[in-house]
């Protein structure tokens, strides 16, 4: 039988999940409001499809699920502006100063949407490769060369000693 | 290892100032697990107060105070009245400067019209002006959202789309469109839902992305006849061409079949507020006694209703007005509530209905 749906409850989950995911949005989109918006979209999807909770305790990992889905079809809508790397690659930094490296969130907004969807899922909200594959709606492969190709890219502009070379293949 | 980059997006996560969660989060979810269901049966409209807990309801940047979330329940539930320049809003009763126009359904109460001046009056009775001056033509509003939407002459055939926050009294974003306009509005109708704004040009509708700027034209739409949140309303071969065939509801998002309406012939049809149904009555004047038909296109149920005249409510009920009394019905059980009101004298004007002349 389908799991009906507590206002208190639900009221108690929003207050428990939205600084996190708020965090988790901020990083993927770059923008407070665009953030602000994801997760509350992402917050009434998990209320109208709260039969798929299977117990309270698995809410705050499904409002995440939802979130990243939800960001993932905005990718797949929009064209955004500024969101393409560049066609090559600036030449590979040597070991900066800390305070010469861009702020990692300048650095992911260099990345295409998804790659920092993933670099987000994996490294900041510490989910497995199949866990972000699971949330994205793609494969583990391409979870894993996603990964690859951000990690690379993020090499570049913040040094050796932030993003290690090979590092990011044996993460899973 | 990659321990370092985990550190410097914790670091970059815990700087940021993170806003309060706005109240209307659960009032969202309730409408889109409505939208979702297709089902048979009472539609249980029952209102929650998030109440306590510490939740800051927030209207949006800007906003002084948040709306009374116990306000906001009653406007979901009795939706708003106007009669002459008197709005009743869920329980609330609101005396303005001048005699309503137009009333128009927005997340924290209703926008009215009146001497063609534009202002917010919230479900708790604050009353703000909107600062645009569009008296000559028919804005988009959404009821889950507190933003409208209105198109703007820039030249010949050219539009800027206007998209304006009535929480903040902000305008949020200009896009240009160009197209020969729909004849006898001095810009073109427009409907918005969430990012997205359709404009309605004399050949067709063009589908505006306020947030990123992109414009396409939509394609089958030369013969739509109304729109609502995500859907629009056409016929096969055109009105003119094939009267009294169904009515089709697509999806704007990709043009797929929601379901039909199968109209009189002669009749014309209007959405509700949420999108959900259809209300049908005659175009011209029909000799026969008729009622209006509420037809329900995502299950293909339909109901004749006894009342001659009626709106909706943000959430998709019927809103009577009958004497001193409103009446909220189901629109496909029919179970109603009822209460009284202090109707004064004037003109009515029932929620969730187009009034542009």
């Amino acid at each position: 039988m389908a799991r009906g749906v507590d206002d208190e409850e639900f009221t108690e989950l929003v207050h428990a999940v939205w600084p996190s995911l708020y965090r988790t949005a901020y990083l993927m989109l770059g923008e407070h409001q665009l953030a602000e918006d994801l997760v509350q979209t992402a917050l009434a999807k998990t209320y109208a499809s709260w039969h798929r909770v299977r117990e309270p305790g698995a809410a705050p990992a499904y409002a995440r699920v939802v979130l990243a889905n939800t960001a993932a079809s905005w990718f797949r809508k929009r064209s955004w502006r500024n969101e393409h790397p560049a066609d090559e690659l600036p030449e590979r930094a040597g070991e900066h100063d800390l305070s010469d490296r861009p702020a990692v969130v300048d650095a992911l907004r260099t990345l295409p949407p998804r790659q920092r969807a993933v670099v987000v899922l994996r490294y900041y909200d510490d989910l497995s490769v199949r866990a972000v594959a699971q949330a994205l709606g793609i494969s583990e492969g391409t979870v894993k060369s996603q990964t690859s190709d951000a990690l690379a890219r993020l090499r570049t502009l913040l040094g050796d000693s932030v993003v290690p070379i090979a590092e990011g293949a044996r993460r899973d | 290892m990659t321990e370092r980059l985990t550190t410097l997006l914790r670091d970059e996560a815990d700087r940021l100032v993170v806003p309060p969660p706005p109240a209307e989060i659960l009032l969202q979810g309730k409408r889109r697990r409505r939208r979702d269901q297709a089902t048979l049966g009472l539609v249980a409209v029952v209102v929650v107060a998030v109440t306590g807990a510490g939740i800051v309801a927030a209207t949006g940047r800007g906003s002084t105070s948040a709306v009374d979330p116990a306000k906001l329940a009653e406007f979901e539930q009795w939706g708003a009245v106007a009669v002459g320049r008197d709005v009743h809003i869920g329980r609330t009763h609101v005396r303005t400067q001048g005699d309503i126009s137009a009333m128009y359904y927005s997340a924290d109460g209703v926008v009215i019209r009146s001497d063609g001046d534009y202002q917010l009056v919230r479900a708790d009775g604050e009353v703000s002006s909107i600062s645009v001056d569009i008296p000559d033509r028919v804005p988009g509003f959404e009821p889950d959202s507190t933003r409208f939407a209105y198109a703007e002459a820039t030249g010949a055939d050219e539009w800027q789309v206007v998209v304006h926050d009535t929480a903040t009294d902000e305008e949020l974003a200009r896009v240009d469109v160009a197209g020969p306009a729909y004849g006898g509005w001095s810009a073109p109708p427009v409907a918005i839902d969430g990012d997205l704004v359709w404009v309605h040009l004399a050949d067709r509708w063009v589908e505006v992305d306020w947030r990123t700027g992109s414009v396409r034209d939509v394609p089958g739409t030369g013969t739509t006849y109304e729109v609502a949140n995500g859907a629009y309303a056409v016929q096969s071969g055109g009105y003119t061409e094939r009267p009294g065939e169904p009515w089709e509801v697509r999806s704007w998002a990709d043009g797929s079949l929601i379901g039909t309406a199968d109209l009189r012939p002669g009749w014309y049809a209007s959405f509700s507020p949420d999108g959900r149904y259809l209300r049908a009555f005659p175009n011209e004047a029909d000799p026969r006694s008729w009622r209006p038909e509420v037809f329900e296109p995502a299950t293909g149920l339909s109901r004749t209703v006894p009342d001659e005249d009626f709106g909706w409510t943000p959430s998709g009920d019927l809103l009577v007005v009958e004497g001193d009394q409103i009446r909220v019905c189901t629109a496909m059980t029919g179970e109603c509530r009822e209460r009284s009101f202090d109707r004064g004298a004037g003109d009515l004007r029932i929620g969730g209905n187009p009034y542009e002349s």
